[in-house]
């Protein structure tokens, strides 16, 4: 059984209209996604902005009102307010936010938000406490002097690990980790990845990670999910993903990552150009009428891919040949 | 026009900020030449003085607040010399600046084709006729589909990567020669940075304008610059050409930097992570090699006392002479540069 399991998730906002204010339609910011995320695992939530990635991360955390659908923790419904009191739920899973600065109060002390978590789940004494937190400080590798300092005393990457500081507070099973490097700079972005990483290892920590760095996932992420327009387009492992894309918006998503080697960049870009041609003139082919993403089907034991069947083994059957 | 195809030039300059009743360098000694038909990144992390560079080119400091010395040759003119008037000859007519976030550098209150021709009547003598057909032109230039549309639409109505472009449309609607962009693409997704940036590139070779492009992405460095400078601490520590600076790194910043970045070979190891921090503007070193405290291995004999740029190939430049025997700590002996 896998840790969360997410079946046909659906979040629409109304929107409202008229003269009654009445409800004319809604925005389908997360439509009909299903994923598992297994114990101590990097799942990562890829795709564009408004591909309603956060929203997926806020209805996981309890924070966004679902529409339908259901979150199944160690095998029950968490969207079901007593099920997560059972569960004890709001203590195994806490949150990385993207801006850290907006994250934690400018008014309280380190000391009183890492302690927040703590004092809200756990009975500690005023020196156990103190101990903890501590103990927390030294994880992410700050000093103790930090206790009686204020946010804004630090830079964004001592804050960011302020942050990771307070979710790993009370030894939480799931962490959903929302764009957590998009702000830093590139060796402080290196420092909490190194960290989230090690922190994995040495307490088995599953995160939802979501971004979309398509270089940073590569390098966090066990199993990866493509997000476009609410609806997953493409699940798989990192291998399947990078290597073997299917899916169009995948290819282009990849095909418009940066890359570091200069001397292919001519080829890299000409085989960008390429791609947007394909997805200009065969959208019709990978989303319905409606322009949706069909349902996913499976191609592999691991990888599935948003395509009716037939045109995914089509697919595939072309590139072989390609290749061949 | 002259035939020479350096037409910017920038000589020993130096930005200070005052602090407290106090000046402190943001940047310091930079020397720099920037080429028709060329682009030119500038790079490093957030404080390394990539903005004040821009800024000051741009001459957008107060000066009393400010204290800028040195040279900042343009076609035959030191822009530092100028009063307000005579920069505002050049602003948006020779030299266009993009800015990283469009939402703000747009008024909220006017419509995009207004925007668009305020430019030109400031630095140009055409009739309202011809500002519109202008306008129009622009904004097919940069890509946007149905520029009528756009042209009577407030920024609010447009998309991050439409506001962008409308930008990148202001910049050049007087055909500067030098464009300015500051991390032009951070705010956009990866499909719309592209497109982007092939707007810029398509720019610079229609209009052999030198585009200056700060950013701090490495992988939109390699994939459109033609030199590179890398900054640290307010100076350059390293300059040469995309190929250069991506195949054979010198200065153990750049190499350092290049480590950190994730990538294909290194996805299941943990990332190089540089030691200590960028310093602030007050605590910056005034002597010595301003890299040496992250890089604590290397002994203080190897750095020089008054570390300056030495040339090591044809266009390529490096910061002090510790680059030589430099390697990471993790694989001493291994690599050497």
């Amino acid at each position: 059984m896998s840790l969360v399991e997410i079946k046909n998730l659906k979040v629409h906002y109304p929107i409202r209209s008229g003269f009654w204010n009445r409800i004319t339609d809604s925005v389908k910011a997360v439509d009909g996604i299903s994923f598992n995320i297994e114990a101590g695992e990097t799942y990562g939530l890829v795709g564009e902005s408004g591909s309603g990635k956060s929203t997926t991360g806020k209805s996981v955390v309890g924070l966004e009102k679902i529409t339908s659908g259901s979150i199944m923790y160690q095998g029950k419904d968490i969207t079901k307010k007593i099920n997560r009191k059972e569960l004890d739920y709001n203590h195994d899973v806490q949150m990385i936010f993207q801006d850290s600065l907006s994250s934690l109060n400018p008014r309280k002390r380190i000391e009183d938000i890492i302690a927040e978590p703590l004092r809200n789940f756990e009975h500690l004494s005023k020196d156990e406490e103190k101990l903890r937190v501590l103990q927390l400080l030294d994880i992410v590798g700050l000093d103790p002097d930090a206790l009686y300092k204020y946010p804004h005393q630090f830079s964004g990457g001592q804050r960011q690990r302020i942050g990771v500081a307070r979710a790993v507070a009370t030894n939480p099973k799931l962490i959903i980790a929302d764009e957590p490097v998009s702000a830093l700079d590139l060796s402080v972005q290196a420092q909490v990845l190194n960290f989230m990483k090690k922190i994995q290892r040495e307490f088995g920590i599953s995160y939802l990670f979501i971004s979309h760095d398509l270089g940073v996932v590569r390098h966090m992420c066990n199993n990866i999910a493509i997000m476009n327009r609410g609806r997953l387009v493409e699940i798989g492992t990192r291998d399947d993903i990078y290597n073997h894309p299917v899916h169009i918006y995948t290819k282009r998503l990849l095909a418009a990552i940066p890359e570091t080697s200069v001397n292919n960049r001519q080829q890299h870009r000409a085989n960008r150009l390429a791609v947007e041609e394909v997805y200009r003139e065969q959208q019709d082919k990978y989303y319905d009428k409606d322009g949706k993403a069909f349902p996913l089907v499976p191609i592999s034991p691991t990888h599935s891919v948003a395509l009716p069947k037939e045109v995914a083994n089509q697919i595939i059957k072309q590139e072989g040949e390609v290749k061949a | 026009m002259e035939t020479t195809s350096d037409f910017l030039n920038i000589k020993d300059v130096n930005t200070a900020f005052k602090i407290n009743g106090k000046y402190y360098d943001a940047i310091s000694h930079i020397n720099l030449t920037v080429h028709h038909d060329e682009i030119l990144a500038i790079v490093g992390e957030s404080g390394c003085g990539k903005s004040t560079l821009a800024t000051t080119i741009m001459g957008l400091h107060d000066p009393s607040e400010t204290k800028i010395s040195g040279e900042i040759d343009f076609e035959g003119t030191n822009l530092l010399k100028l009063d307000e008037a005579g920069y505002n000859k050049f602003r948006g007519a020779k030299i266009g600046m993009i800015f990283q976030d469009p939402l703000s550098a747009l008024n909220p209150l006017k419509r995009i084709e207004d925007q668009i021709s305020e430019v030109m009547t400031y630095h140009t003598k055409l009739t309202a006729e011809q500002k519109h057909d202008r306008v129009l032109e622009l904004l097919k230039e940069v890509g946007i589909v149905d520029p009528k549309r756009t042209a009577h639409q407030f920024p609010h109505q447009l998309s991050g990567g439409m506001r962008q472009r409308v930008i990148i449309a202001i910049a050049i609607a007087c055909k500067p020669d030098l464009i300015i962009a500051d991390e032009p693409t951070t705010a956009l997704d990866v499909t719309i940075q592209a497109q982007i940036l092939d707007v810029l590139r398509k720019i610079q070779s229609e209009n052999h304008a030198g585009i200056i492009l700060i950013t701090h992405d490495l992988g939109v460095v390699a994939e459109t610059a033609d030199r590179v400078a890398v900054m640290y601490a307010g100076q350059i520590v390293e300059e040469g050409s995309v190929e250069q600076i991506f195949n054979t790194p010198k200065h153990p910043y750049t190499r350092s930097l290049l480590r950190s970045m994730p990538q294909r070979d290194n996805q299941n190891d943990d990332l190089y992570v540089i030691q200590g921090n960028v310093p602030s503007l007050q605590k910056m070193s005034k002597i010595g090699d301003r890299f040496a405290p992250r890089i604590p291995w290397v002994k203080p004999e190897e750095h020089e006392e008054n570390p300056t740029m030495h040339e090591i190939e044809p266009g390529h430049e490096v910061r002090c002479t510790c680059y030589k025997n430099f390697s990471f700590p993790d694989q001493v002996g291994s690599v050497k540069a």
